[in-house]
């Protein structure tokens, strides 16, 4: 590829200056009109039904236009239409009819189900307690806490509506609920603070939901059967806005999903929170309301299930500049995600930076003079290609990846107080690494790791199963390779995902058979599936069959309930799998995930490219689960081969990749990157002096620096063990500790660069080009001569130092 | 005064005032191995040794003569070495003997030699590696050093249908740990075969082949913790490493059914798993059953034994040929009654019927998922002690036994690994009239005809066993960190605790003897038993060597009698490899014999002023010691009583260098149970908070070792305490 040929981006006060009409960039649009939602039942339960009316001009901006726009029923006996909300009326069947919405020529249409009038008892499952959590008594902080508050405990988030009812009405009979007198109920008084409560004021008695309330107890504070309607999904409408900085508003509605087919309005149970109110915010009645450029998720919560909107906020004006021309798939995605956030990319990276930037980032090491100056003297266009090729087939690469892997899988020799699994954990690790070296698919080695049987030490892949907790391997296992994390339900339905306690203790239930027997060799473990062994729900008591987390109950029948666990999880219409593993391979290089955390996948924290992460995991799945040939596109994009130097579009923003984030790597390749410049070596704990710290097999095995540098513990699978935070510690380490100068020291090669590179200069340019991969500025050279003008007899100590004050520097510890 | 005699006073008095503390350490004998039928040298390596006297075997018949002094070993000057000569009769049975030095002042722990029938092969000069393996022909044993990151590399010519058997005694044999893997590549280069652990090696590796192709075969042998190959050999242990490898066309099967038989019966036993196929061997069982030993005691079960069994390990193969390597199959000789597994009883309505009397019955789990069932009958009401034997017999089946004393409808009793039998199990249960259903499977249901158990059902009846409590512990010292030996000074005393272990209510006196027809005590040398009506957990025996006893070495076996005429055996388990983790002992080798030695004088000697004493329960009661010091010498000495009466404590004693007495005091506790006691005390001279703050020397080769000395003990008299019952 030809970069100098690469075209530069036009100054941005011009581009500002420019109409807002898009044109060359790509960004042109037909206007349209949306109803909200574009299908709704109503009827008695859910009398008045907001509809949202949005406007989204060719520049792909909403505009509330609920109050604007011209609205007409076909027929109007079904309903009627006022203050941007539906109103049902009597009806003696069901009937169907479409509702136009009209203005400036545009038009949106919606189909409404009108229902019958039958059973509108207030709800204590989905109306008493979503007001419960919307309110926050059910909260951690109120009387959802483990013990309650004040002698009032309910279910955290309302995850056990039946204790619930029970805790309302017969915990402590007539003391709650006052059916005689339902305006005397201490449920009532208390939620409008008329009677001392902890938490004040939390509902005024004209709120609709207090009224709600009260009816429910005129209505006798009666549970509905188990065959009433049930909740079974929420949606918001419109999950996507976008919106102008500074005060712009637009409405959005929530709408449940109900057993028995119908849906309503449910905004005014809801909880709406916004991820970071300084770009947008909401208010309970569903108004979001913009603030500065930015993107944000609105969370939707209601028991059990949660949903958002996805709102960028940002100027409306065009660039009016030509983006440069995408690499590959990667690059076209990115870039239509910069485009509608008027950011600009930087331009690409020079050769020396890449260099240095892919030999980092691929296999742990920096490049050598020598491989530098090949590249360097290299014309080919499709140079960079080809080094992304060699670096994919070289040892390193295996050696940093199984690093990679065995963190998350906790491959480490102490596993308890007394027992020590050195052994084990080196079998384990070189199983992985002949994985990676051989090829092996990702979902392979997953398969292989969820569905194996055997002894630790003959078997490595069974090292999985050394936590004996079912539970605790299910949990594991999602954040792992679901990139889920379902901790919170193992106690109440997690409050910003799906998932419930149903879920949790039937996903776990694929492991309760596992067990483990002991070996004769005291470090060996033998993993089985036992024919018996049940995951029980810790309220219920009853045992839970093996379903898969979101999915169906499999008939598992006389399998192993692993094998049909492996099989969903690695088959290849599990995108969820793809899509967690595409995130950590983007994350590697980017510093960044598309969903980031990269093992923190849930709904309130949804992909900041959603269209890239779909086409990264898509392009992993047909290629077979390769990893490499997912690398391999991803090193090979315009995307990863930016500069790291901002410019005015992009220097604020950190999740849409417009330009390298300079980041830290992991303590390993510091170290590593360290050694290989000075020729240390100290040797690590039961290894070979030779051996870099990506090489390490154990865990437990680290030393000072590598702690310091946040080296994982593996003492779980979170990615958030590898810290690469800096640290006060790391830069005392670093400039008061002896790591570096020793180093230096008795790494010997500073002195034998001096020797053999023929003056103090070439010796210091040396150390410039292998630390840094580029020659000294001339202020450096100048800071350099200086140095050894104060102690001319002692040229070794003048490069010595120099070296530490590179190897110092923010541009040898970030790659960039 | 002439300056000479002042000279020598002043050495007088230099070695008064640092009387050796001078347990030996033994670290290694080398090579490790020896043939039958050959006289050879070998070397002995280890602390203290530079006053060796003498060489003693646990095993009798081998002949050792020191040959020279000893020298300090040229590559650690804090070690000594001495050579021997080693004289081993052809008529030895194959295996690993116990040697231990005796040196003037001390008795060091046992360390392992290996004998065999096929001819030594020493290890060739090193560097070696794939490139230039060292030949080794067939029917060789081969000892060799496997230092820190390395791979040996060995060639093998083979003629195509030719049988190969590989046996490697690595942990069994090497005093620090190793833990090797054996592989073989074919003469193409492709891994043939890789073993690491073979079940019936413990943790060493062993395998058998019959070559494919003719052709250069290479063997590589590393630290199983080293990499693939040699250029990943990243990981690696001590560098004294040694491991012995026979190599041979020796039978190698893996498998025997049965897996016991009755005393004094012949069994004609199926053995399979050698690469030529299966075979049939008749042999007799031993009409008495001999004492189980194996050299992983806790797989084995350390304890309780059943002295009325035994395992019988064998040794020859098909043709008469005999099995070369010490792979062991383990056939249990028992007094049981042994009957044969029903051809069909898969269900519990055609259960097999058993009945108590004791019996046996000889079974295997032929296949994945299978079920045994058996009906045991026997008397109403008394508790029978259901066992299955499987690991312990080094079968693969990991037994999982259900009981239903009461009908399939019950509860079950359930056992799958039963403590300290590991993942054998066992149940006890009372028998109603209709018998008692048990069903035993494989706990991962797993099966094949390998899957050998044998289900012993017998009345549960009250067993023991004798062992040493080592006086070591005192200190706080693991029990299987010491060489369990005994030095008793010149003129001198020192007491031996032995310690009963019980199971099953075992409550009776007994009465401390040694077996007729073992070996005696030296000349010179006396014991005090003391004669305990209550039963105990310890009893204390104190040997007494006489001024004039010649310094010699013996072993005795201790053995218990209860009123009613049973004998209790006697066992000590000593860790012979410790390694990782945490100093885990790998190699628990049980001895029937106690290691006594008399030693040169101590200075000093304790004695208790009283030879009885009266106390009650609830009370405190003093005993009056006194320390004897030699002219010249004097330090502090402290004092402990290892083994007080129940639920009473004596606390450690101090003596200053310039006191010569001091009273201990006794606080029995009102729970003591009201009796004679035999009471006695020991003393040192060593810094035992010193030790405590350190790693313990034995075996170990950290720095500590060569800053420590060993412990000097005497032991008083025993005194009995007459403890009366509270009013």
């Amino acid at each position: 590829m030809n970069h100098a040929s690469s075209k530069t981006i036009s100054r941005i006060p011009c581009l500002l200056a420019v109409a807002t009409a898009v044109l060359s960039c790509g960004l042109a649009a037909a206007a349209e009109l949306h109803v909200w939602p574009d299908e709704v039942s109503i009827g008695p339960r859910s009398p008045d039904q907001r509809l949202v009316i949005t406007h989204i001009d060719d520049a792909g901006f909403n505009r509330d236009v609920t109050a604007k726009a011209a609205v007409n029923a076909a027929d109007p006996s079904l309903l009627s239409w006022s203050n941007g909300s539906l109103h049902s009326t009597a009806t003696s069947k069901p009937a169907d009819t479409t509702l136009t919405a009209s203005l400036e020529g545009l038009t949106g249409q919606a189909k409404i189900h009108a229902i019958p009038a039958e059973g509108a008892e207030v709800s204590f499952d989905t109306e008493v307690v979503p007001i419960l959590m919307r309110y926050g008594c059910s909260s951690g902080g109120c009387h959802g806490a483990s013990r309650g508050k004040q002698g009032f405990r309910l279910s955290l988030f309302g995850f056990d509506p039946e204790n619930d009812h029970f805790r309302l009405t017969r915990e402590f009979v007539n003391r709650r609920i006052n059916l005689a007198d339902p305006d005397d109920s201490l449920l009532l008084k208390k939620a409008a603070n008329t009677v001392p409560h902890g938490g004040g004021r939390k509902l005024s008695p004209d709120d609709p939901n207090f009224a709600r309330l009260r009816q429910w107890i005129v209505e006798g504070a009666m549970r509905e059967p188990a065959t009433g309607p049930k909740m079974t999904g929420v949606r918001v409408f419109p999950d996507e806005l976008t919106l102008e900085p500074s005060g712009q508003t637009h409405s959005i509605v929530a709408i449940g999903d109900y057993s028995d087919g119908t849906q309503r309005d449910v905004t005014h149970l809801a909880i709406l929170e916004s991820s970071d109110p300084a770009v947008a915010q909401v208010d309970p009645s569903g108004t979001v309301v913009s603030h500065s450029k930015g993107e944000v998720f609105l969370s939707v919560r209601l028991p059990a299930f949660i949903t958002g909107v996805r709102v960028d906020v940002v100027p409306n004006h065009d660039l009016r500049q030509d983006y440069p021309q995408p690499f590959n798939f990667i690059d076209e995605l990115v870039m239509a995600r910069l485009k509608k956030l008027r950011i600009l990319p930087s331009d690409l990276c020079d050769d020396r930076t890449f260099m240095r930037r892919v030999f980092i980032d691929t296999i742990g090491i920096l490049p050598s003079r020598e491989e530098l100056t090949a590249f360097l003297a290299d014309e080919s266009p499709t140079k960079r290609s080809a080094l992304i090729d060699t670096l994919l087939a070289r040892d390193e690469f295996v050696d940093l990846w199984t690093m990679k892997w065995m963190e998350r899988l906790q491959a480490r020799s102490i596993v308890s107080a007394s027992a020590s699994l050195q052994k084990a954990t080196i079998h384990y690790n070189r199983w992985m690494r002949d994985q990676i070296a051989a090829g092996v698919p990702v979902n392979q080695i997953f398969h292989d790791l969820i569905a194996t049987n055997g002894a630790w030490i003959a078997n490595p892949a069974t090292n999985f199963y050394r936590e004996r907790d079912s539970r605790v391997l299910m949990e594991n296992m999602s954040q792992l390779f679901l990139g889920a994390r379902v901790q919170c339900a193992q106690c109440h339905n997690h409050p910003f995902d799906r998932w419930t306690q149903n879920d949790y203790y039937n996903f776990a239930a694929f492991f309760a058979r596992v067990k483990q027997k002991r070996m004769e060799d005291p470090q060996d473990m033998f993993i089985y599936e036992s024919a018996a062994g049940e995951m029980l729900h810790p309220v219920s008591k009853k045992p839970m069959e093996p379903k898969f987390l979101g999915g169906e109950a499999p008939p598992t029948g006389d399998r192993d309930r692993r094998t049909v666990l492996a099989d969903w999880l690695t088959s290849a219409d599990n995108t969820t799998v793809a899509r967690n593993l595409a995130n950590i391979f983007w994350h590697h290089f980017f510093g960044v995930g598309i969903i980031d955390p990269v093992d923190d996948a849930r709904i309130s924290n949804p992909p900041s490219n959603p269209a890239l992460l779909d086409a990264l995991a898509g392009r992993l799945r047909e290629s077979g689960f390769d990893q490499r040939a997912l690398i391999r596109d991803i090193l090979n994009s315009r995307t990863y081969q930016l500069s790291a130097v901002p410019n005015e579009t992009n220097a604020g923003d950190r999740r849409n990749y417009g330009r390298c984030l300079p980041r830290r790597p992991g303590a390993e390749v510091v170290w590593d990157t360290i050694t290989q410049v000075t020729g240390s070596r100290p040797a690590f704990y039961m290894e070979r002096p030779e051996t870099r710290a990506v090489q390490i097999a154990d865990g437990n095995v680290s030393n000072t620096f590598l702690t310091t540098f946040g080296r994982s513990s593996r003492g779980t699978p979170c990615t958030c063990e590898v810290k690469t935070q800096p640290t006060l510690a790391q830069a005392l380490e670093l400039v008061n500790g002896d790591t570096v100068s020793q180093a230096i020291e008795r790494g010997g090669r500073i002195r034998d660069w001096l020797a053999s590179e023929g003056s103090p200069q070439a010796a210091a340019r040396r150390i410039f080009q292998t630390a840094l991969a580029r020659d000294p500025t001339a202020g450096e050279l100048q800071a350099f001569e200086e140095r050894l003008a104060s102690t001319p007899d002692k040229p070794l100590q003048a490069l010595e130092d120099t070296c530490w004050a590179v190897l110092n520097s923010a541009e040898f510890l970030f790659n960039h | 005064m002439s300056h000479l005699s002042i000279f020598l006073g002043a050495i007088c008095l230099l070695f008064a005032a640092n009387a050796r503390a001078d347990t030996p350490i033994l670290l290694a004998v080398e090579p490790p191995c020896a043939q039958l039928g050959t006289t050879q040298q070998i070397t002995l390596r280890g602390f203290r040794l530079d006053d060796a006297a003498e060489v003693i075997c646990h095993e009798p018949g081998v002949r050792i003569t020191l040959s020279g002094t000893a020298e300090p070993w040229p590559q650690d000057k804090t070690k000594w070495q001495i050579g021997a000569t080693l004289d081993v009769p052809a008529t030895m049975p194959p295996g690993n003997i116990h040697l231990r030095v005796r040196t003037r002042s001390g008795i060091s722990n046992p360390r392992s030699l290996h004998l065999n029938r096929l001819p030594i092969l020493a290890e060739a000069e090193k560097p070696r590696d794939r490139s230039h393996p060292q030949p080794i022909p067939l029917e060789t044993t081969l000892w060799a050093h496997l230092p820190k990151y390395e791979t040996d590399w060995y060639s093998l010519t083979l003629v195509k249908g030719q049988r190969v058997s590989l046996e490697l005694l690595g942990l069994r044999i090497s005093p620090t740990y190793i833990d090797a893997t054996l592989r073989i590549f074919s003469p193409d280069g492709k891994l043939l075969r890789e073993t690491d652990t073979s079940p019936l090696a413990y943790h060493d590796p062993s395998t058998s082949f019959v070559a494919s192709q003719d052709g250069q075969y290479l063997l590589s042998i590393h630290d199983s913790r080293n990499g693939i190959d040699q250029d990943d050999s990243r990981y690696g242990m001590g560098s004294d490493c040694l491991y012995v490898l026979h190599v041979g066309d020796f039978p190698q099967p893996t498998a025997l059914f049965p897996l016991g038989g009755r005393c004094g019966t012949t069994v004609e036993g199926t053995l399979s798993g050698d690469p030529l196929g299966p075979f049939t061997q008749p042999f007799n069982v031993p009409a008495k059953p001999t004492f189980r030993t194996g050299p992983l005691g806790a797989l084995h079960g350390a304890w309780p034994f059943r002295s009325a069994e035994t395992l019988y390990p064998i040794q020859a193969g098909p043709d008469g040929k005999p099995v070369q390597g010490v792979v062991p199959l383990f056939f249990m000789a028992s007094q049981h009654q042994s009957v044969a597994e029903a051809s069909e009883h898969a269900t519990p309505e055609t259960a097999q019927r058993l009945t108590a009397g004791p019996c046996a019955v000889e079974a295997r789990i032929a296949k994945e998922g299978e079920v045994d069932w058996y009906r045991i009958e026997g008397k109403p009401d008394r508790e029978y002690t259901i066992e299955v034997y499987a690991r312990r017999l080094r079968s693969p089946l990991d037994p999982k036994m259900k009981a239903f004393p009461n009908g399939l409808e019950a509860l079950a009793v359930e056992n799958d690994d039963r403590i300290g039998y590991d993942v054998d199990s066992a149940i006890k249960v009372r028998i109603k009239s209709e018998g008692c259903l048990v069903s035993v499977t494989d706990s991962r249901e797993y099966g094949d005809d390998s899957f050998g158990y044998r289900l012993t059902v017998q009345e549960t009846t009250p067993h023991a066993v004798l062992t040493t409590a080592p006086i070591e512990t005192l200190t706080l010292l693991p029990i299987f960190k010491t060489g369990q030996q005994v030095a008793i000074p010149r003129g001198n005393r020192m007491v031996v605790l032995l310690r009963t272990l019980t199971e099953d209510g075992f409550k009776s006196p007994l009465k401390i003897g040694s077996r007729q027809g073992s070996r005696r005590l030296s000349k010179g040398v006396k014991a005090e038993v003391p004669e305990i009506a209550l039963p105990a957990t310890f009893y204390p025996v104190v040997l007494t060597a006489a001024p004039d006893a010649p310094l010699a070495a013996s072993f005795i076996e201790p053995i218990g009698t209860t009123p009613d005429e049973q004998t209790i055996e006697f066992h000590q388990e000593i860790g012979m490899v410790h390694g990782h983790p945490a100093q885990t002992a790998w190699q628990l080798k049980i001895f029937r014999e106690l290691a006594v030695a008399t030693v040169e004088p101590l200075p000093f000697a304790l004695d208790m002023a009283c030879e009885s004493a009266r106390a009650v329960a609830g009370t405190k009661t003093n005993l009056l010691l006194k320390i004897r010091r030699d002219a010249g010498w004097a330090k502090p000495v402290t004092v402990m009583f290892p083994c007080p009466p129940p639920n009473c404590i004596v606390p450690m004693i101090e003596i200053p260098a310039d006191k010569a007495e001091v009273t201990a005091t006794l606080e029995i506790d009102a729970k003591c149970p009201p009796g004679r006691w035999p009471i006695v005390a020991v003393a040192t001279d060593s810094d035992i908070s010193h030790l405590r703050n350190h790693h313990w020397p034995y075996f170990s080769n950290n720095n500590a070792v060569k800053e420590t000395h060993g412990l000097n003990w005497v032991s008083s008299g025993i005194v009995s305490l007459d403890v009366e019952a509270k009013k």
